[in-house]
This record gives C-alpha cells, structure tokens and sequence, in this order.
C-alpha cells in the first residue's frame, strides 16, 4: 500500500508554532516558478538498458529533450514546505523512442524546542514509454526525520525511511525497503563536520526478502572557496532468504535496470537547475536513491562517495561526484540451484561533472556528462555507460 | 587502633566537605553568574565585530545598486563580498557562541529555580519541627539569591525609552530652557540610535546577501550530489535557517528603526512646542500678534 506522505508534510507545516516560536514572522505567500528545458543529449553504452537480454534496444543518441517544470514553496516562522514537479518527453518526435519521464519531490520541515527539527520529505519518479511497455517503472522513497543539535553543531538524529519501485512488466526488479537508522554529527575545527551513522534495512521483493546493515562515515569541508565531502559506507547482510519458486533464469546476471539511471541523470540536471527557484534561492533536498543497481540485496558492497562544489564567479558553479563500488555476493534473483547464486564479486567508478551557467535573470546554460564503468568476473556485468547533456532552462 | 584513627579522620573530612544550607545554590549560582559575563563579553565582541562590518556592508550597498546594470559593478560587489565573507563568518561564529550560552543560561536558571524551590520546601518543613528563626534566615538567603539570578543579564545595554517630556502652564523661561536643553539631547540620542539602526540593518542586508549564496551553493550542491551525502544536506537545511533567522532579525531591527523614527518625530514636536512656548514667554506683555 503507498501512503500519501506528501499528505502528511501538508499537515506538519499547518501544525501550530506554537509557544516555543522565536521569530513571529508571517508566513511568506506561496510562490510558484515553472521552468522550460531544452536538452540535447548524447548516450553511448554497453550495458542492457532495460535489464534483460532478451530486449536488446538501445537508446536514442543523439536526441532532443524537453522539459517542464515547476517549483513551489512557502515558509513560515518555524516551518517550510517546498516541493517541486518536473515532466521530460525524451526524443519527442521519434515514435518508437519517445518516452515520459515524471519526477516530483515535496518536503516539509519544522523547528520545535531548542533545536529540535523535523523534517518529512516525499519523492516520486514514473516512466512511461508507449511504444516498449517494459521500460516503465514508479518509485517512491519517503523519509522522516528528526534531529537535534546544539549551536555548536553537535546533535544527532533518528530516521525512517521507505523506498519501494515497482517495474510492470518486469516484475522481478521490484522491490520495497524499508530502513531506521541514527547518526551523530559534530564540528571538525572551523570549517569541517563529520557524521557516523548505522541503519538497518529490511527489504521485500519478489525472490527474496531480507534484511541488512548499513554502516557509514562522512567527512566535509565547507570552506571560502567551495565544497568537499567524502563518504564510506558498509553494506551488511544479515538475513536473507530466498524464494526458489520465484527465481528466474531470465534475467541472467543482469540485476540492474539501466534505464534508471538515465532518468536519474536528467533528473538531477533539472533539478539542479532549479536552484533559486523559490524561497530565496532555498530549494529541497534529493530523497530518492534512485540508483539503477539499487537491486543488490544479499549483497556485501563498500561505496565511497566523494563531491567537490565550487562557485567559478558570480554567475558559474561547476561541481564534480566520484562513486566507488565494491560488491561481492550471489544474485538473489537467480535460483540457487544450479551454482547461478554463487558469489560473484563486481567493481564500478561512476563519475558525473556539472556546470550551470547564468546567462541572464531568466536563463541559464546547463551542462552535465556522466560515465560510469562496471566490471566484473560475470562478463554480462562489465559494461561501460556515457551520458551527456547540454541545454537551457528558462524561467518564467 | 589506628584503623580507627583511620576511619574517624575520613569521617572528619566528610563533614567538613559536607555543603551547607544554600552551599548547593551557591554553586549553581556562580556558573549561572559566569555564562552571564561570558554572555555580555560576547555581545560586546559582536558590536565591535558589527562596527567593523559596516564599512564593508557600506560598500556592498553601493555596489549592489550599482550591479543592477554594469556588468563591472557586479564584479566588485563579488569582491566586495568575498571580502564580507569572511567578516560575516565571525559574525556568524559570535551569534552561534551567544546562542550556546543562552541554551546553558536557561539550562542553568531551571536547576537553580528547582534547586531553590526544593530547598525552600524543605526548610518550610524544619521550621514546623522548630528553629524557626534560623529557617527564616535561610529562606531570606534563598530569596535574595533569587532576585540577584533574576537581576542577572537585567543591566543589558539596551535603547532607553525617549524620556516624555512637554510644558507644563506653570513653566517659566528657565524651566522650559531646561526641557529644551533635555529635549535636543533626547533627540541627538534618538538620531544616534537611528543611525545605527541603519548601520546595524546595512549589515544585516549584507550578511543575508552572503548567507543567500552560501545557502543557494549549499542546496545546489546537496541536489546535485544526490541523498547519500548527509552533511550536505544538513548543512544546506542550517544554512536556509540561519538565512530565515537573518531575516528575521532584520524585520526585527526594521521594526525597532521605526519606532525610533516616530519617537523623532514625536521629540521634534514636543521641541517645537517648546520653542514657541518660549517665544510667547518672551514677548512683551500685552504684545498680541
């Protein structure tokens, strides 16, 4: 069942402030800001895009696309809900490669006590491909957090969290998960913060169900001249357990859903391009994990994650993302008889680049190139995908 | 026997370390007395640090309507700004020690409340049992220190009221000289006051221009980064709240610039009221205009 959390932020922010409120300010008006955006593309890959081999399409490249968006929000003294609302037709005027992607994000966040905050966020993704019905998935992941912090930056938090996709026609790369976890943060001298979190995660999906633990660090640099942050995390299984009837030889080695990540990756482009949109230059934050290969459940992995940021004068931000993955472990949506769930182990880097460019009040340049490489001992996981975008946004 | 010894001189020593009536106020008393004073030593570092920033806010004033059309302005307000930057993130440092020492100051006022409240049942107990002269004199102590927790932070340099201050029928020459004397003296205040609202509000515009930045880069780079990095976003989500919070002490200082203004206004009147009562003072008798 999927619960309307984007319901529950509405209410959270209607809540009353409250005694406790500092600051009366009157709540700001609601604002509104759609964007247009226009976007060549370049995609060049190895991989099956579509997560099996029996459908061996790629896709456009080069190719046109064009999107819609819009952002909202509204602040009041303790409290904000902004949320956003994006529609991309890839390759509009090719029949058989036109498809719809739908990405919205609604988050909600309120004060309480003496730094205290609350915060409900709610993103969803749908894509639809009229003329190859196996491409077409939803996914949905809701977090609810609460977090407590002194002036100096010390504090820690507690969240849950439920991610689900679900993939019609490929039932198999379905899943839900979902996860409760805690952290503590704290001040590195002037500039630095640190985290160290643990979540435990139980997943649902049609092979196998299971649960697994998450461990992870994180170290940032928020200086003068940019941003720097880097992440380790350990993935632990701790219970899985296989549903044999359920298995399938048809998917061979292939656990992940390519076509995903290109959405993902027109996602965060619009997304970032967004910034400013509402609220004083104040947008929201990316609540979905909307990585293709999310499907790894029984599975050891070590990702590290590093991200630099820097403004290149008033107008110009350039940032950079590096991935590095470790996995080993079977493939839980093959059968383990024959040795098909034998453990395998994989290597991925992903990188991704972005610039934005303000060209005048209302229109920027984007541009943004990802490559990511995959190997592995299974010949059918080294594959190597390349994507790239160049366009504008208008505001209206 | 010398164990005894041993035990009777340990003994000994607990008594003597043992608090006295009012010894555990006493010691709450005094850290509550010193996050007060480290309180009030920070609020004079942050004026000093916002007399610094005025002239650089000053300039980012200028440049800031400047850059609306040349393209070459923009580029000094950006560094302008660069050079604010570091500026508001004293500032910004002073602010969030302040906020640690209020947090520690309520912390500390509400143990020292319930540890007098405690006491005071206590002693209100004993005195049923007898020594009540002795209860008296500790419930007095409980109850001046009481009023010296209250006082504390209550000598706050703040903006004294405009003094009220008009003619009265049986004013003569000298007592109106006088008000007018207190008048223009209230009203230089008045102007002071004024224009270091200005000052204070130039400053606070140009550490929400920064902060704005700061968290639009923030929020950028938390989207483009994606959910995995946590700090990000927490920093992102600080950063738009102290920028709400900047907002807000500006709608705060913009409030209080108003009524400074109208209480000019007011002065100037009463001045005026006063000139020409000194006027009439000052004309022959019989002398109808």
């Amino acid at each position: 069942m999927k619960v309307s959390y984007a319901g529950l932020a509405v209410v959270l922010l209607a809540v009353p402030t409250g005694v406790l409120a500092q600051t009366p300010t009157p709540p700001t008006p609601w604002q509104f800001e759609p964007s247009l955006y226009v976007l060549g593309s370049i995609d060049e890959s190895s991989d099956l895009p579509f997560g099996t081999p029996a459908l061996n399409i790629g896709e456009a490249s080069p190719a046109a696309n064009v999107g819609l968006g819009i952002d909202f929000g509204r602040q009041g003294a303790r409290g904000r809900l902004r949320g956003s609302l994006f529609a991309l037709a890839r390759s509009p005027f090719e029949g058989g490669d036109r498809s719809f992607l739908g990405a919205g994000r609604l988050e909600a966040s309120k004060r309480f006590g003496a730094g205290g905050r609350l915060t409900v966020t709610d993103g969803f993704k749908v894509q639809l491909r009229p003329q190859l019905d196996v491409s077409d998935y939803w996914a949905n992941a809701a977090t609810l957090r609460v977090e407590w912090s002194r002036p100096s930056g010390r504090g820690f938090g507690v969240q849950i969290a439920d991610n689900r996709r679900t993939l019609p026609e490929l039932d198999l790369l379905g899943f839900s998960r979902q996860s409760a976890g805690l952290g503590i943060f704290f001040p590195v001298g002037a500039r630095g913060r640190a985290e160290l979190g643990t979540e435990v995660q139980h997943y649902s999906a049609t092979t196998a169900s299971g649960s697994r633990l998450v461990m992870g660090g994180e170290l940032a640099a928020f200086t003068r001249t940019g941003i720097a942050t880097l992440r380790l995390v350990w993935f632990e299984p701790t219970a899985d357990h296989l549903r044999p009837e359920r298995t399938t030889k048809e998917t061979g080695d292939q656990v992940e859903f390519g076509d995903i990540g290109r959405a993902e990756f027109f996602e965060t482009l619009a997304l970032q391009g967004s910034y400013g949109a509402v609220l004083g230059d104040a947008f929201f934050l990316d609540p979905l994990e909307s990585d293709s290969d999310e499907w790894d459940f029984g599975r050891r992995k070590q990702v590290l994650t590093a991200f630099v940021s820097r403004r290149l004068g008033p107008r110009t931000t350039a940032s950079g993302f590096l991935r590095l993955q470790h996995k080993r472990g079977p493939n839980l949506l093959l059968p383990t008889v024959p040795a098909g769930s034998a453990s395998f182990a994989d290597d991925r880097v992903a990188l991704r680049s972005a610039l934005r460019h303000q060209l005048s009040q209302r229109v920027s340049l984007l541009l943004q190139g990802s490559y990511v490489k995959n190997w592995s001992d299974r010949p059918s996981l080294d594959f190597y995908r390349f994507l790239g975008a160049f366009g504008v946004q208008i505001r209206f | 026997m010398a164990r005894t010894g041993g035990l009777a001189t340990i003994a000994a020593a607990l008594l003597v370390a043992m608090p006295a009536p009012g010894a555990d106020l006493d010691a709450l008393e005094r850290p509550l007395r010193e996050a007060w004073a480290q309180r009030a030593r920070l609020v004079e570092e942050r004026t000093r640090r916002m007399g610094e920033a005025a002239a650089l806010a000053d300039e980012i004033a200028r440049r800031k309507d400047g850059s609306r059309s040349a393209p070459r302005a923009d580029r000094g307000l950006e560094d302008a700004l660069k050079r604010f930057d570091r500026v508001a993130g004293q500032l910004d440092e002073v602010d969030r020690k302040i906020a640690d020492r209020e947090r520690a100051i309520a912390t500390l006022r509400r143990r020292f409340e319930e540890a007098a409240s405690a006491e005071a049942s206590r002693l209100s107990g004993r005195a049923k049992a007898g020594s009540v002269g002795r209860v008296a004199r500790e419930l007095d102590a409980i109850d001046q220190a009481r009023r010296r927790v209250a006082g504390l932070g209550a000598s706050e340099p703040a903006f004294r009221p405009v003094l009220e201050v008009s003619r009265s029928p049986d004013d003569g020459a000298t007592e109106i000289r006088q008000k007018l004397l207190l008048l223009e003296a209230e009203r230089d205040r008045v102007m002071n006051g004024i224009e270091q609202a200005d000052a204070d509000a130039r400053v606070l515009s140009a550490r929400i221009l920064v902060k704005r930045r700061l968290a639009a880069e923030l929020e950028t780079a938390a989207r483009t980064a994606g959910s995995e990095l946590e700090l990000l976003r927490r920093e992102a989500e600080n950063a738009a709240e102290a920028l709400h919070d900047l907002d807000a002490q500006r709608e705060t200082s913009s409030r209080h610039k108003a009524a400074l203004v109208a209480a000019l206004a007011q002065v100037e009147r009463r001045l005026d009221e006063l000139r020409a009562a000194l006027g009439q003072l000052a004309l022959p008798k019989g002398d109808v205009r």
